[in-house]
């Protein structure tokens, strides 16, 4: 019995931990501010709008990149980070994909030999900001996301 | 294998190299056919009748259009006539001296696809047996083989580790091969015991050794499976490269991080395989952008650029391991396709490719 109730009040404070966890304020931050202080972000959940390319190809693990502009994905010019994209992502796609989006995740440097790389994983939430074929800053009917900052 | 015509069922019994060297039918339990191959596909002292089309050699199967006389066999690439043991068109990538040539050690190196460097050797990735790397090492333990073929490279040892007596438990062993940069390649085989995989990386003495050796050794499992894997290369502290193991493609829960590499240890690369032959596929190639008939779509080619410009200063090595055995390197900063392992197939109009042996 005095197991059982171990057992419940280790279970009753984890319950009770999540809506702490979840509720880590994400920074919000620019792709060029987090692009030229990459280590200052390492580990942070982070905020960011930028242009969004996923590869989701026939038998291959879904990738994507967050572009500081498309302009850099369509040349690659870098300006950028490495996404693993999470699941809604890859059932978004079609909202998602070549556009600009305000996305949400784990920021992370990846070191390699003098030279280092941004990730962003476990990504918390990916919304569609605005399409560049129809800007939203040139009036069109389209609305962005509503809960954007 | 079973054969039908409709009225006629047969069992075909594969030698192995992958002929139908006997058959018998289904109903009857007789033998319908005793069909000796001489060694480059010619039909000798055939015994039975009755069987006109659906016969095999070495893994090809006989063109179904064609009369038997004929003895034409169909591979997905090309022809091969059984008369001449030579192909009937060239080599599609035109990568060898002599395109029009079957293997030179037909009975050990066999070209299912009709992709195999004429000449050189054959079909890198089929293996002994009639089967690929799992018939091959089913073999080294039912018979206790100790010569196979890993990858083309010439008749490599290919033991099981531990002593003999332990040779029975094969599916639960390690296995090591060398390949043919005499590069040690160790697998394990999976629960289920019906492939194998490399849990055991070893470590190499550049990345591009270990990126080979990681796209050689998965590209068995991921031919069987139909299934892309993925995994990262490092560098560690002793500065020796290897492999992370793999993660399965084609599956939407499936994710792959360049972060996902031990500790203390360096990103250099990834590489990654193309599941099984499929012609509506970009699979004996890094897929060029827009693949899939969205311009923007990165697909292999873009996604490996990405990477490499997600990184200050840019960085990577990026490998594809095909169906028919290839790795291939790409090099971002060239925009270079390196065929380090088979015959040098273009990515694309415009695209170009260093032939085997001056990759750089």
């Amino acid at each position: 019995m005095k197991q059982m109730t171990s057992i419940l009040a280790v279970v009753s404070l984890i319950l009770a931990c999540q809506p702490v966890v979840s509720q880590v304020q994400a920074t919000g931050t620019s792709m060029i501010t987090l692009l030229s202080n990459p280590e200052k972000f390492d580990g942070k959940l982070v905020e960011l709008r930028g242009f969004l390319a996923l590869d989701h190809q026939v038998h291959h693990t879904p990738m994507a990149f967050l572009f500081l502009h498309e302009e850099d994905a369509n040349n690659f010019l870098g300006n950028s980070l490495i996404v693993v994209p999470s699941q809604q992502m890859v059932r978004d796609e079609e909202k998602i994909n070549q556009m600009y989006v305000v996305i949400t995740g784990l920021v992370r440097v990846v070191h390699a030999d003098n030279s280092i790389g941004l990730e962003m994983k476990d990504v918390r939430s990916c919304r569609f900001w605005s399409d560049p074929r129809r800007p939203i800053g040139l009036g069109v009917d389209q609305a962005p996301a509503t809960d954007h900052k | 294998m079973t054969w039908s015509n409709g009225s006629v069922q047969l069992y075909q019994h594969m030698d192995w190299v992958g002929s139908d060297r006997f058959g018998h039918y289904i109903d009857g339990r007789i033998v319908a056919y005793d069909h000796p191959y001489a060694p480059y596909g010619e039909s000798y002292a055939y015994e039975g009748g009755g069987l006109t089309q659906g016969y095999m050699f070495a893994g090809i199967p006989s063109d179904i259009y064609q009369p038997r006389a004929l003895g034409l066999f169909e591979a997905p690439n090309r022809e091969l006539s059984q008369v001449q043991g030579r192909w009937l068109s060239p080599d599609p990538a035109g990568a060898s001296w002599n395109a029009y040539a079957y293997s030179t050690n037909p009975n050990s190196f066999t070209d299912p696809t009709g992709l195999g460097p004429g000449g050189y050797g054959g079909d890198i990735g089929l293996k002994c047996g009639s089967d690929a790397l799992t018939g091959c090492l089913q073999n080294l333990c039912e018979a206790q083989q100790d010569q196979c073929v890993i990858d083309g490279g010439g008749d490599v040892p290919c033991s099981l580790m531990g002593s003999s007596e332990s040779r029975s438990q094969c599916p639960n062993n390690a296995c090591q091969s060398i390949n043919q940069f005499l590069l040690p390649t160790q697998f394990v085989a999976t629960m289920q015991g019906d492939f194998y995989t490399p849990l055991m990386p070893g470590e190499w003495a550049t990345a591009r050794q270990a990126l080979i050796v990681a796209g050689l050794s998965t590209d068995p499992q991921s031919i069987a499976t139909n299934t892309e894997l993925i995994g990262n290369i490092f560098k560690s502290p002793d500065g020796k490269f290897s492999w992370t193991s793999p993660v399965e493609g084609n599956a939407i829960n499936s994710e792959i991080s360049v972060d996902a590499i031990p500790d203390g240890t360096r990103w250099e690369g990834t590489y990654h395989t193309h599941g099984a032959y499929d012609p509506g596929t970009f699979n004996e190639q890094f897929s060029q952008v827009g693949c899939n008939g969205s311009a923007s779509n990165p697909c292999d080619i873009g996604s490996a650029m990405s990477v490499y410009m997600s990184f200050r200063p840019p960085r990577g090595l990026f490998g594809v391991a095909t169906p028919s055995g290839r790795v291939q390197i790409f090099h971002p900063s060239t925009w270079t396709l390196c065929v380090a392992v088979g015959s040098a197939v273009p990515a694309g109009p415009g695209s170009s490719t260093v032939p085997i042996g001056q990759c750089p």
